[in-house]
């Protein structure tokens, strides 16, 4: 089904909408599409959402996208705003977090693995601790130190 | 409404002649055949000396009872009453706050005369894409947009042998690169500017370029096409998609209802117009083009060449997918998030960079594009645009990598190396 036809029905359901709403059907329908695994198109329909209104989430979600097309930069900085916006957001923390681990840069990987889990699902915390602990071995095995704030973040 | 005149903007071989014989047909219009063509100049008899009957089986049109101009007023000593030869290009780029009196007053003469007809005017311009807000904000009036697939209208354009069609976009271009917005596009091929004191030597000036670049124009076309595209869409009462019309009965019968709803009602069931699927080399090279281009001129175009997600929204109902997308790409350029993705894309263009270069040596060639083609959103430097054609060159494709070599050479060598 066409994108504009989707949309099309969800508005013959409720009205034609506002901004807001708009936003959060384009948004839905990226995530879909990134499911499908259509990423190039998802990242358009998360991009039109993003010029109609910014939040935590689509900024995730943007980012988790470019992040599957090989787009490491627009990645991080995608997550990086969506903490701007909603700086106990767990889930682009998780992400950042995560993304960081993977490019070796264990600091500020341990940082945001940090501040994603307190408030990450309880399928995701396994896995991130795994995370976390690697890193702080790497930090560790190379003398590094963790930066105050993730000691003042951990709880 | 009902009084107002009707425009239909188009770009040539969108359907457009089918359309304004729709018109045509219906008594209660006087429907004009393209009022900014250039022959306009000429007496009617030279006119219909050159327009033979052959002709009109060459260009694939419909059949046609009397000859395209037959509606207009000419002068007994030649020419359509105001027609200026300058209306057909040279002011092809024409801002809505422009003054052009001489051009207002031959608009308002043929609305007037068929108004003396006892008929409501409808003009079928195919000249007019820049000049959407100029005419609207001039004359009270039902604006129609006909699109079309861009591939499909090139192909189209590069079936006639005689090169006239593209001959007639390349004169339009010279005449106008440097005006807004053709300005803000990359300069893919080198179009000098030239206007002559009649149409004849802008034809004889321009065709020998013509004929040797014609296979690298589909780039320049591309990028044109969208942003008119954009420029109109943000201005018309309606937008026609000629291939989701020809192709979809029920988005047809949308259509009809929304033409009916500006005063304009006709019908188009009969609408069937050709459409390439299959895809050759050059073909597949223009879309990795477009999608190359979608990328890249939300970067390039000032944020005033935007539509409003809400105005979009209101003709999606008969947009086939690919339209919607295209347009969707250009929704709310003004906006804070909008500022924000550029703002990204200028950050990252180091790392996109950087990454395409070690992508490249690791022979991953389509991967390597892909972040070049990242990185010149954000900044395009000469290094950047050599790599990036050194990656089109390996996934094989010429055009593109000779492009991007042009590209690389006009940055010139004082430009600063890389982004950083």
């Amino acid at each position: 089904m066409s994108i504009g036809k989707h949309i099309a029905q969800r508005e013959d359901q409720v009205g034609f909408g506002t901004p807001s709403a708009w936003a959060e059907d384009l948004s839905a329908l990226g995530v879909q599409r990134f499911c499908e695994h259509t990423v190039g198109e998802s990242i358009r329909l998360l991009a039109a959402a993003l010029r109609l209104e910014e939040t935590a989430e689509r900024w995730n979600d943007w980012a988790t996208a470019q992040l599957a097309r090989g787009a490491a930069a627009e990645s991080e900085y995608g997550f990086r705003r969506a903490l701007e916006i909603d700086p106990r957001n767990s889930q682009a923390a998780a992400n950042l977090g995560t993304m960081l681990a993977g490019q070796e840069r264990h600091l500020e990987a341990i940082h945001y693995l940090e501040i994603a889990l307190p408030g990450i699902a309880d399928d995701q915390r396994v896995l991130l601790n795994r995370v976390l602990d690697h890193c702080r071995g790497r930090a560790s095995d190379s003398g590094a130190t963790e930066p105050a704030s993730s000691r003042h973040e951990r709880t | 409404m009902s009084e107002m005149p009707i425009f239909i903007h188009a770009f040539w071989r969108t359907g457009s002649t089918y359309l304004w014989k729709k018109f045509r047909d219906r008594p209660q219009y006087r429907a004009y055949y393209e009022p900014l063509h250039e022959i306009l100049i000429k007496p009617e008899g030279a006119i219909l000396a050159e327009l033979s009957g052959g002709d009109r089986a060459a260009l694939r049109h419909p059949p046609i009872d009397e000859f395209y101009f037959a509606e207009f007023p000419f002068r007994e000593n030649g020419g359509v009453e105001c027609f200026e030869k300058r209306f057909s290009y040279e002011n092809y780029c024409l801002d809505e706050d422009k003054e052009d009196e001489p051009l207002r007053r031959y608009i308002a003469n043929l609305i007037a005369h068929a108004s003396r007809h006892g008929q409501r005017a409808v003009l079928q311009f195919n000249r007019s894409l820049f000049r959407l807000g100029w005419l609207r904000r001039h004359f009270p009036s039902v604006n129609i947009l006909l699109l079309r697939r861009p591939a499909d209208v090139w192909r189209s354009v590069l079936s006639f042998a005689d090169c006239s069609f593209a001959g007639v976009f390349y004169i339009l271009l010279g005449q106008n690169r440097a005006k807004p917005p053709l300005c803000f596009l990359p300069e893919w091929t080198s179009i000098p500017c030239f206007a002559g004191e009649t149409i004849d030597r802008d034809y004889a000036f321009y065709r020998p370029a013509v004929m040797q670049n014609v296979g690298k124009l589909y780039p320049a076309f591309f990028d044109f096409y969208v942003t008119a595209t954009i420029q109109a869409a943000s201005l018309a009462d309606c937008i026609l998609d000629i291939d989701e019309i020809s192709a979809n009965p029920q988005v047809c019968k949308l259509a009809e209802k929304r033409l009916a709803e500006l005063g304009a009602a006709i019908a188009m069931d009969d609408c069937r117009v050709p459409s390439e699927r299959g895809v050759s080399s050059q073909t597949s090279e223009w879309l990795a083009y477009e999608d190359f281009a979608r990328v890249l001129l939300p970067h390039l175009l000032p944020r005033s060449i935007s539509i409003n997600y809400e105005q979009l929204l209101s003709h999606k109902a008969m947009l086939g997918e690919y339209f919607w997308n295209l347009l969707l790409d250009f929704t709310d350029r003004a906006s804070p998030g909008a500022r924000r993705l550029s703002e990204i894309a200028r950050t990252a263009a180091p790392t996109n960079y950087m990454e395409g270069v070690r992508l490249l040596s690791a022979h991953q060639s389509e991967e390597a594009c892909h972040r070049f083609s990242d990185a010149l959103r954000g900044k395009r430097t000469r290094e950047l645009w050599r790599h990036w054609a050194a990656a089109q060159s390996m996934c094989k494709r010429p055009l593109l990598a000779e492009l991007g070599h042009r590209q690389a050479a006009l940055q010139g060598a004082a430009t600063e190396s890389l982004p950083r």
